[in-house]
């Protein structure tokens, strides 16, 4: 099974780390349970578990994704590969910082009225 | 009595060119009906008046009928301009413009559509069926014109969309001269300039001032915004060293002939009372640097841990620059080198048959996660220098991605105008557009060197296209602009032959 949303920055936003909620290195145990938790808790609805932390912002979780992430790491290959991902916490990362402003001054001030002046009507 | 107006109308029409026929021109121009017309009453009128001649009554009233018969077909695009477009009867513009010949002699039905969209502006509620009208009306015009590409324009600001407004106001000016008639130009430009001055865009004012036949195609508006935008603008010097901005008693000039001069002199002060000041250094903005977060920073030196987090910051942020890519790039090749992270993994996946395989699974993802970073930001593909890194990796697949991209619109393109699979004008024109955006924006992202090695591909595609267009479906307009740009992008980029040919095809009849 293929992931459910192959795109850009899946490796980290689609990582099954990330949707089960769980750090490299956990069991196998650890990871089924969680699977479990998660898809008792969507199936009642439950608001905590409609999204999971990732280090890109949290992310819409669903029964099929959850399915997917056990799955994948069930095997030892592909686990291996989205463990070396799933190092970092999954919290957001700092807001990026303002665009620094440039050294020139602001230009000359538009003059708001000129299309009604000229006879045209605003759109 | 000499018949004068007939006369003027009979040597007009007798100078009227076979392509002026193929734009859907009349036979007979009906300035001439009008003109006819028009002399009659004159003739009867005064006639009747001086006592020269006894009428009845009832040849007075044929007089009046001639009277009101002749103002409308004398002056067409007038009645249309100053009686219908004010009223915003669409349908009436469009019929009264699209007969002045005169005016639209080089693109009657474009000027008909245009009054009809101008007539479209002034009016308040739903316009949907009106533009739809219009757009028919546009549709059945083949080729498009001038006019036609302006009406364009103002029936995308009529649905409220003036960013493509803008866009396609500004074709006009792509067009040869020939192929747009003077007052589509003029209206075209004068909503530019007014409308850049009401967003504060100088510069862009101070385009839409300047032009092919400037005296014919900017109105005294347009000049007079053009030449305050010079004054509110830095100071600039021209090819031959001469400041380019307009001086005090040039500026009164046109403000003096430019309309509205009552509500336009706050602002004619404001320009004049402003001082050009040279700019003798181009505005320094600061670089900005893609930063770790200072919770990374110290967390050790555990390097692919800060690679993912400048990874992670590198996928959120709105706007990435080369540098910001140079950095990732290679922080991303010390944490896949680094002698920690290989034993590491060795360690972490002894138990897989290739321990070191996820270390290389990371690093292709972390190429196709750059590669999409180069396209997503626009940022320039140049060669890294190091044709196994990374970021080497991740140009090269971008390019590759760039090439295929573009060469297959070009190959679409080329392939519908060989299969002769027409679209509607406006939609023709759109799609030439969006051909050309597309080698604009791959030429500014690619090194020069391999942007003039690449273009001769595109060319190929692109100059068959035009040819075709011009010599199967007589749309010389398009194709004119087609050879206007490669012309300009082939000057540009050195290619001499592609050059060379684009100059003679430029020359061909519009």
């Amino acid at each position: 099974m293929s992931s459910p949303r192959p795109d850009f920055a899946a490796s980290i936003t689609d990582n099954p780390f990330y949707v089960l909620e769980v750090r490299p290195g956990c069991g196998r145990h650890d990871f089924e349970d969680a699977a479990q938790k998660w898809l008792a808790m969507l199936e009642l609805g439950l608001a905590a578990a409609s999204h999971y932390p990732t280090p890109l912002g949290p992310q819409p979780r669903t029964s099929e994704k959850v399915r997917w992430a056990a799955n994948e790491l069930r095997d030892p290959q592909r686990r291996a590969g989205h463990e070396l991902w799933a190092e970092l916490e999954p919290i957001e990362p700092a807001k990026p910082a303002p665009e620094p402003a440039g050294e020139s001054s602001p230009g000359p001030a538009a003059w708001p009225e000129a299309l009604r002046v000229f006879g045209w009507r605003p759109a | 009595m000499i018949p004068v107006f007939p006369i003027i109308a009979l040597l007009m029409a007798s100078k009227r060119t076979p392509s002026e026929a193929e734009m859907g021109a009349q036979s007979v121009p009906i300035e001439l009906v009008g003109w006819v017309f028009l002399y009659f009453f004159t003739f009867f009128g005064l006639g009747s008046l001086l006592g020269e001649m006894q009428f009845e009554i009832a040849l007075k009233w044929v007089a009046l009928l001639a009277l009101f018969c002749a103002v409308p077909l004398a002056f067409p695009w007038m009645m249309a301009r100053r009686v219908f477009v004010p009223l915003g009867w669409h349908r009436a513009a469009y019929r009264f413009g699209r007969l002045s010949h005169h005016f639209m002699a080089r693109d009657h039905r474009g000027g008909g559509a245009l009054a009809g969209a101008l007539a479209i502006l002034r009016v308040r509620g739903d316009r949907t069926a009106a533009i739809a009208w219009i757009e028919a009306r546009l549709a059945e015009d083949q080729p498009l014109r001038g006019a036609g590409i302006a009406a364009m324009g103002f029936l995308q600001l009529a649905r409220g969309d003036r960013e493509s407004a803008r866009q396609m106001l500004a074709e006009v000016d792509a067009l040869s001269p020939y192929a747009v008639p003077y007052v589509a130009a003029m209206l075209a430009s004068e909503w530019r300039a007014a409308e850049a001055a009401s967003r504060g865009d100088w510069a862009e004012v101070r385009r839409a001032g300047t032009g092919p036949n400037l005296a014919e195609t900017r109105s005294n508006a347009t000049r007079f915004l053009a030449a305050a935008a010079s004054r509110l603008l830095p100071l600039e010097l021209d090819p031959r060293g001469r400041p380019r901005h307009a001086s005090k008693l040039r500026l009164w000039w046109r403000w003096l002939t430019a309309p509205k001069r009552f509500r336009t002199w706050a602002f004619y002060q404001r320009a004049r009372d402003s001082e050009p000041i040279p700019s003798p250094t181009p505005p320094r903005v600061k670089a900005r640097v893609l930063t770790l977060p200072p919770r990374a920073r110290s967390e050790g030196p555990d390097r692919l841990r800060r690679a993912l987090t400048l990874h992670a910051r590198a996928l959120a942020e709105a706007r990435l620059s080369d540098h910001d890519l140079v950095r990732l790039g290679r922080v991303w090749e010390v944490a896949c080198a680094d002698a920690a992270t290989v034993r590491t993994s060795r360690q972490r996946f002894a138990t897989l048959p290739d321990p070191l395989h996820p270390i290389r699974d990371l690093r292709s993802q972390v190429e196709a996660d750059l590669g999409h970073l180069l396209a997503r930001h626009r940022l320039r593909l140049a060669p890294t220098g190091d044709d196994e890194s990374i970021l080497a990796t991740a140009v090269w697949h971008a390019l590759q991605s760039l090439h295929e991209e573009v060469e297959s619109a070009c190959e679409a393109y080329c392939l519908r105008a060989i299969e002769n699979r027409r679209l509607p004008a406006p939609a023709e024109w759109n799609e030439w557009r969006a051909l050309r955006e597309l080698c604009d924006q791959a030429i500014a992202r690619l090194d020069p060197e391999v942007a003039a090695a690449t273009f001769p591909y595109w060319n190929d595609a692109i100059t068959t296209a035009a040819c075709l267009l011009y010599n199967q479906r007589g749309e010389k307009a398009l194709a004119n602009a087609m050879f206007r740009w490669l012309l300009a992008r082939a000057t540009k980029l050195g290619c001499a032959g592609a050059a060379t040919l684009h100059a003679e095809n430029v020359k061909c009849e519009v």
